[in-house]
């Protein structure tokens, strides 16, 4: 990229642009792009230039102002923040600086310490009351209730799953299976050859007599 | 008061082609150069039009402004 020159970039704007305007400025821009080092024109008139390496140049002094007045420049605004004129400025926020006028520096006083132990004082006859309210949390006896209801219910509900264990236990699954090992015999025994003679088939009904040739006779009377 | 160097260095000579934003293109012969200390400058002459002297009348504005700011 073309080293920046702000000389050679303000003699070249003098000479071939002697009409100080942003028009101008852009319209350099787009002819000779190399006295601008890559940089890009930006600000609420157009008439700063930031170039990549984050330098900002105000090229037109007076840009605001008439015609007469203006003219070609390339003062370095870098660090000027009114000059910078940034583009993706933040808005304002609600937190601001402190005013060190504002803020109220602690004092030692001392008669804050006897005042705090006044306080402190007027509520130590209260530790028997707090021990008072503490004692029916410490002589709690619903542990007994508690043990009694286990025994009166758990218990027995216990026992009473363990025997279904144990029942269950004793009738193994091997006897079922030896108690059902006799059917396996008599299906054997039925899935043979069918030795039995077939029924007599049923007679086929008799038609009747089929018409002749003297028109028929007349069919049966409905039953 | 002595006269500021302001010696015509000319580095390169190219031509090249300029595009247009209606897509036609402008060939052109590009010069960068240093005139003493200041520079680079860069100018484009075109070549449709080509006269040997543009540049040189170009260089020399350059000059005058530049001896005018360091007067």
């Amino acid at each position: 990229m073309t080293p920046f020159d702000p000389v050679a970039l303000v003699a070249m704007l003098t000479v071939f642009y002697p009409i100080v305007s942003v028009e101008n400025l852009q319209r350099a821009r787009a002819e000779r792009p190399e006295y601008f080092a890559g940089g890009v024109l930006f600000g609420s008139k157009g008439d700063k230039l930031r170039l990549p390496d984050g330098r900002v140049f105000d090229l037109i002094f007076a840009a605001g102002g008439p015609a007469s007045g203006r003219r070609w420049q390339a003062l370095d605004v870098t660090d000027d923040a009114a000059g910078g004129d940034d583009p993706f400025a933040l808005e304002e926020g609600p937190l601001v600086p402190l005013d060190d006028s504002a803020v109220t520096i602690p004092r030692s006083d001392p008669a804050f310490t006897a005042l705090v132990a006044g306080e402190l004082a007027a509520l130590e006859h209260d530790d028997s009351i707090l021990a008072a309210a503490a004692q029916p949390v410490i002589e709690f006896t619903g542990a007994d209730d508690l043990d009694h209801a286990f025994g009166e219910f758990i218990d027995p509900a216990d026992e009473a799953h363990g025997g279904t264990l144990a029942a269950l236990d004793s009738d193994p699954i091997t006897d079922v299976l030896e108690s059902s090992a006799g059917g396996a015999a008599v299906v054997d025994s039925m899935s043979g050859e069918y030795t039995e003679d077939p029924p007599p088939d049923t007679p086929e009904p008799d038609p009747g007599d089929p018409p002749g040739d003297d028109g028929g006779k007349e069919p049966p009377p409905p039953i | 008061m002595p006269d500021v160097d302001l010696t015509l260095d000319l580095f390169k000579a190219t031509d090249e082609s300029v595009a247009a934003r209606d897509g036609s293109f402008t060939k052109v012969r590009r010069y960068d150069f240093y005139l003493g200390k200041y520079g680079p400058f860069t100018e484009r002459v075109p070549l449709a039009t080509f006269d040997d002297g543009e540049f040189g009348r170009r260089v020399e504005k350059l000059r005058q402004h530049l001896r005018q700011v360091n007067l």
